[in-house]
């Protein structure tokens, strides 16, 4: 390959978006999932609370509905803590890939590296 | 004396002669490495946690199933869970360091309810991701703590001679599992990314 301006920068562009995409994908998977499921759990302990007014039997009580309310939103920061940690995951892997592929290519046009 | 001068080719042969070698020196680290004893406690704690909550609420109204019977299973979690946060405490080297923006943008939503460990303010240079996996295994305790409270005060079952018993409703042990394992699962998904990402640079 020719060393040229136009040449490294496609290198590191189609490595960029190869190695963010596969670190990306992890986060597009992972949050509209767990997003979907608080919404659900919400939904639920509304329902079960309501289900517990009418008959003591069914459900659970408005304390234990109040517990798991406090329960969503510790799940919630974790669900956030983890997306922040997983696009830092994809940031470093998508230096790291950069300077690797660099490394190769202007290791192939200077031998002597 | 004179400088000597290098025709521009060298000279520019030299500068990426220098780029390539502080290149190959160095690899950026913004995460912690993988760790395995974090990666398979998580998976048995999960484990065990999911197979009591179950087995506490299938006996729900008996003696079996009350707090007093299942306090010692709570004790061995806590402990379970305790070892896993003391070990990231220990190769971390301050506040769990999140990614500036979307610090700030949980701030904007929660407003003065925002858990100062994850504040902007807190977001010093000296916090790495060790924080945060000892930030998401201290919220996967919380839970658990959560779980006990619900077990030991707020939920009760009728027994068959009528009495009010501490128990785990089996509604309430869906719910709380489903909530529980998302923390987890948070902690959880963050060590195997970063196992896979070990294994593709590998």
């Amino acid at each position: 390959m020719k060393l040229t301006l136009n040449n490294i920068y496609k290198t590191i562009l189609d490595e960029a978006s190869d190695a963010f995409g596969d670190g990306w994908d992890s986060i597009k998977n992972y949050a509209p999932v767990e997003f979907k499921k608080m919404s659900t759990q919400l939904k639920d302990i509304a329902k079960n609370v309501a289900k517990y007014a009418i008959d003591q039997n069914d459900g659970y009580s408005p304390e234990t509905g109040k517990i798991l309310l406090k329960m969503q939103v510790t799940a919630t920061e974790s669900v956030l803590v983890a997306i922040s940690t997983l696009t830092l995951i994809a940031v470093q892997n998508a230096i790291n890939n950069i300077f690797e592929v660099l490394k190769n290519t202007f290791s192939e046009l200077v031998p002597i590296l | 004396m004179k400088t000597p001068t290098y025709p521009k080719p060298l000279r520019s042969t030299f500068l990426v002669f220098l780029i390539v070698l502080g290149m190959s020196s160095c690899k950026v680290q913004l995460v912690s490495d993988y760790d395995q004893v974090i990666d398979h406690g998580l998976r048995d704690y999960k484990q065990q946690l999911n197979t009591f909550i179950k087995n506490a609420s299938d006996v729900g109204g008996t003696k079996q199933g009350t707090f007093e019977n299942n306090k010692g299973t709570y004790n061995q979690l806590e402990t379970r869970i305790d070892l896993l946060i003391d070990r990231a405490r220990m190769q971390s080297t301050g506040s769990c360091k999140l990614v500036t923006n979307i610090s700030s943008k949980i701030e904007r939503i929660m407003g003065d309810k925002m858990p100062v460990e994850i504040a902007p303010s807190n977001q010093t240079n000296t916090g790495n991701s060790y924080g945060c996996t000892e930030r998401l295994l201290i919220l996967v305790k919380k839970q658990l703590l959560f779980v006990k409270e619900i077990h030991e005060k707020a939920d009760k079952c009728k027994s068959r001679t009528g009495e009010q018993l501490s128990c785990i409703r089996i509604t309430t042990s869906k719910t709380a599992l489903d909530i529980s394992n998302q923390s987890i699962n948070a902690a959880w998904i963050v060590e195997t990314t970063k196992r896979s990402s070990k294994q593709k640079t590998n």
